[in-house]
């Protein structure tokens, strides 16, 4: 029997005998999966970056300056930035406080007065305890109405010290027409993140692979054991021919359970993976690393215990290092350097990139997650030969 | 007597396993340091700030951008960097100070600061935030242009502009906050973490524990125990003793050692520790019943694991309850997840005693007795039908 026939003999039992015992279909389908839709379910309203505003405003001055400073709230609500109510003080300041509302604009009575007679005027912002960020950004809102109030002020007292003999109510109309000397335009920038359903089905997918993928691994140990190693390796079929057997089983169930997992979840999620081929790429390059890490277990572990604990320690560590329970941003602190230890980290990453970018924006990626897999089965490949001996 | 030493052996078997050490010991306390720095600190939006001509009135402007209230800012080297970073999410927004902003600026031309942002997020919010910042620099340009526009020379005008600027007062902006804060600024970096985390792990160690008490079977120990003259009374007992003695002490280790490594308020130690031992007991209940239910110890660790954490997560050991939709919240309280972590929640934030959890420990107590009794009922099955 030749070596390669010897090689997909063995692969084919072992893939037999891990869809017999549903151990493949257990952590390779059904838990990822139904993990990603408990996470999604509980924390898929959380976007954390796009929050409902809600503001509210109370005019208790009803001049001519309060007029214009709802028309300017009632703009950037018709630019569809928040939503804006009005009402009486006492009704919103309530909704505010049991959080139905971000914060309110209260513009007190006699502030129009204030403001024309150039006496000190307050506006209020009221904020929800729980809406910091919310509530900052109306002050913000205040601040800069109060900013283009006093550029007309300060217009009209600087033209007036000036010499300007003009009537200072027609001056203040003129400077209140007055352009913008500084804009804020925009600048593109695309989304290369993944949304949060996809992310936490690819976290999942990323997590369970080296579970899945240890079954090739456990089954080699299990062989020894059971004493079937030896009745192999005396056969005439060479040790590598056993180790490529062992190695195919690995491959195809990863393969498989990342491929069914990103059809399940396109359909039942409707998670977005991005482009076929990046995502392709990712999965193999995903599956190359988490079989050479594997294969270093293989390499070290006596027993098939030793085994399926070293690789649940490997799994896990580097699964929480690499962040795929934790859909917030590591952002550029030292858990974010050292997440790039973790081949998890880069197959996030790489997806994340596919998002937004183009598929050669992943290459880099890729390569990290097959240099893992390479490195790993450099380290392994002295010691593996001699895990095939009885 | 005999059951204390059935507890005794399986807390050698745990840890003979030295792997063990790093689930039950060493995981937990990691997570808790990965998830305190990562939320526990500061959630202001980040925004990087880029000035590509250094002068003084963009140097004023990163100021004025710098106080606002609200946001942290940071300074990027060129525009790639900063659109690079709000497009992977490490800022949520860009702002581009262009080159000559001061020359032009000064020349009388208009000039246009650049904003970046996703589409999909509080960028398109913070716009308002960077806005006034530009409008508060704006105001005596506006004014200087205005004069010089009414005959004045740019340096008189300039000079007086902010002369004036004394006396013209300001609408002042007052800034309250109102309600009672859901998590208030004294809550601590690890505060949060650490108990729901402790949580989540005290229960999965219970059900992964169940992968003993099948091999207890499998492995024929209870067998030769069951053969001495041990009731099967004490036999469950010592088993129950056994799994209860691991979660307790995890629950309590980790106590210990976040107060003492990163200095966690668990609240009042009565009552924190009233939750321990009840939620060690519900745990304990759990692992029981799954260890007479199931027959093949891989599937139950592997099952048990996953139950584990989609239980914790629906309790809200991942994301704290009180954030939850509503439907989700009632839900939630199905796990006994969700009543521990309400304890703590009463405990540690709202500075309440013994006496205000006494709801929850009610609600713990409930759980524990109904999971402990049927898994007492189906284990005693289990030991007498393997025999």
């Amino acid at each position: 029997m030749s070596n390669l026939r010897a090689a997909l003999t063995i692969a084919a039992k072992d893939l037999r005998q891990r869809i017999r015992d549903r151990s493949f279909i257990v952590l390779g389908v059904v838990a990822p999966l139904a993990l990603a839709l408990i996470f999604n379910l509980i924390m898929g309203d959380l976007d954390v970056d796009s929050f409902d505003l809600r503001y509210a405003v109370v005019d208790e001055d009803g001049g001519a300056v309060a007029t214009q400073l709802v028309a300017g709230l009632e703009q950037i609500e018709a630019e569809g930035v928040f939503m804006l109510e009005s009402g009486s003080r006492t009704d919103i300041e309530q909704r505010v406080e049991a959080g139905e509302l971000a914060a309110m604009f209260v513009i007190p009575d006699g502030f129009t007065e204030a403001v024309t007679s150039g006496t000190p005027a307050t506006l209020e912002v009221v904020g929800s305890v729980d809406a910091p960020t919310s509530t900052a950004i109306a002050a913000a809102i205040a601040r800069g109405f109060s900013a283009n109030v006093r550029a007309v002020q300060l217009s009209v007292a600087t033209a007036m010290a000036t010499g300007s003999t003009e009537d200072p109510t027609a001056l203040a109309a003129t400077a209140a027409t007055a352009g913008e000397p500084i804009a804020l335009g925009e600048v593109e920038a695309a989304t290369r993140q993944l949304d949060l359903a996809t992310f936490f089905i690819v976290g999942m997918a990323i997590f369970f692979l080296f579970f899945t993928v240890a079954f090739g691994v456990t089954s080699l140990l299990e062989e020894r054991t059971e004493g079937t190693m030896a009745r192999l390796a005396a056969a005439p079929v060479s040790r590598w021919a056993i180790l490529a057997g062992k190695a195919i089983v690995s491959g195809v169930l990863g393969i498989v359970s990342m491929a069914v997992l990103v059809v399940a979840s396109t359909l039942i999620m409707g998670a977005d993976w991005g482009d076929p081929v990046g995502v392709t790429v990712l999965i193999v390059a995903a599956v190359i690393s988490a079989m050479g890490l594997m294969a270093v277990v293989a390499a070290f572990a006596k027993t098939a215990e030793q085994a399926g604990n070293l690789q649940a320690i490997i799994a896990v560590g580097l699964g929480m290092l690499g962040g795929v329970f934790f859909p917030a941003n590591l952002g550029d602190g030292l858990f974010a350097r050292l997440a790039y230890i973790s081949p998890h980290r880069w197959f996030v990453t790489g997806l994340s990139e596919l998002a937004g970018g183009d598929t050669q924006d992943i290459l880099l990626h890729a390569a990290a997650l097959v240099a893992v897999g390479v490195v790993a089965v450099l380290v392994a490949a002295p010691r593996l030969k001699k895990a095939v001996v009885a | 007597m005999k059951a204390l030493s059935i507890a005794w052996v399986n807390l050698v078997r745990l840890f003979r396993d030295r792997s063990n050490i790093f689930f039950v010991l060493i995981l937990p306390l990691g997570i808790i340091l990965i998830i305190g720095s990562l939320f526990g600190g500061s959630d202001e939006p980040q925004v990087g700030v880029v000035v590509e001509t250094e002068g003084p009135r963009a140097a004023a402007l990163v100021t004025a951008i710098t106080e606002s209230d609200g946001i942290e800012v940071e300074r990027y080297p060129d525009v790639a960097a900063v659109v690079g970073d709000v497009e992977r999410g490490n800022l949520t927004a860009g702002v581009v100070i262009p080159a000559g902003y001061d020359a032009q600026l000064a020349a009388g031309d208009n000039v246009t600061v650049g904003y970046v942002t996703r589409a999909d997020n509080t960028g398109l919010e913070l716009r308002n935030t960077i806005a006034a910042a530009i409008a508060e620099q704006s105001e005596v340009i506006r004014a200087v242009r205005f004069a010089v526009a009414n005959g004045a020379s740019a340096d008189t005008a300039e000079q007086l502009a902010g002369a004036v600027g004394e006396t013209v007062s300001p609408i002042d902006v007052t800034v309250t906050a109102v309600g009672e804060a859901l998590f208030p600024d004294t809550l601590g970096e690890f505060d949060l973490g650490a108990s729901s985390q402790m949580i989540l792990f005290m229960f999965l160690t219970g059900l992964v524990g169940a992968s003993a008490l099948i091999q207890t079977r499998n492995y024929g120990v209870s067998r030769r125990m069951l053969s001495t003259a041990t009731p099967v009374r004490t036999i469950v007992v010592g088993e129950a003793l056994g799994r209860f003695a691991v979660v307790l002490f995890q629950g309590l280790y980790i106590i210990f050692t976040t107060l003492v490594i990163f200095g966690v308020n668990w609240g009042d130690p009565a009552g924190a520790a009233a939750i321990v031992v009840l939620f060690a007991a519900v745990s304990t209940g759990a692992a029981m019943l799954v260890g007479a239910i199931a027959d093949n110890d891989q599937q139950a660790g592997g099952l048990g694991v996953v139950a584990g954490i989609g239980i914790g997560a629906l309790g809200g050991s991942m994301l704290p309850v009180e954030l939850f939709s509503d439907t989700m919240r009632t839900i939630a309280h199905v796990t006994p997840h969700a009543w521990a972590l309400d304890g703590f929640a009463e405990l540690v934030r709202r500075d309440g005693s013994m006496a205000d959890i006494l709801p929850e420990l009610a609600a713990l107590g409930v759980f524990a007795i109904v999971l402990i009794a049927a898994a007492s009922w189906r284990f005693r099955a289990s030991l007498v039908r393997s025999a």
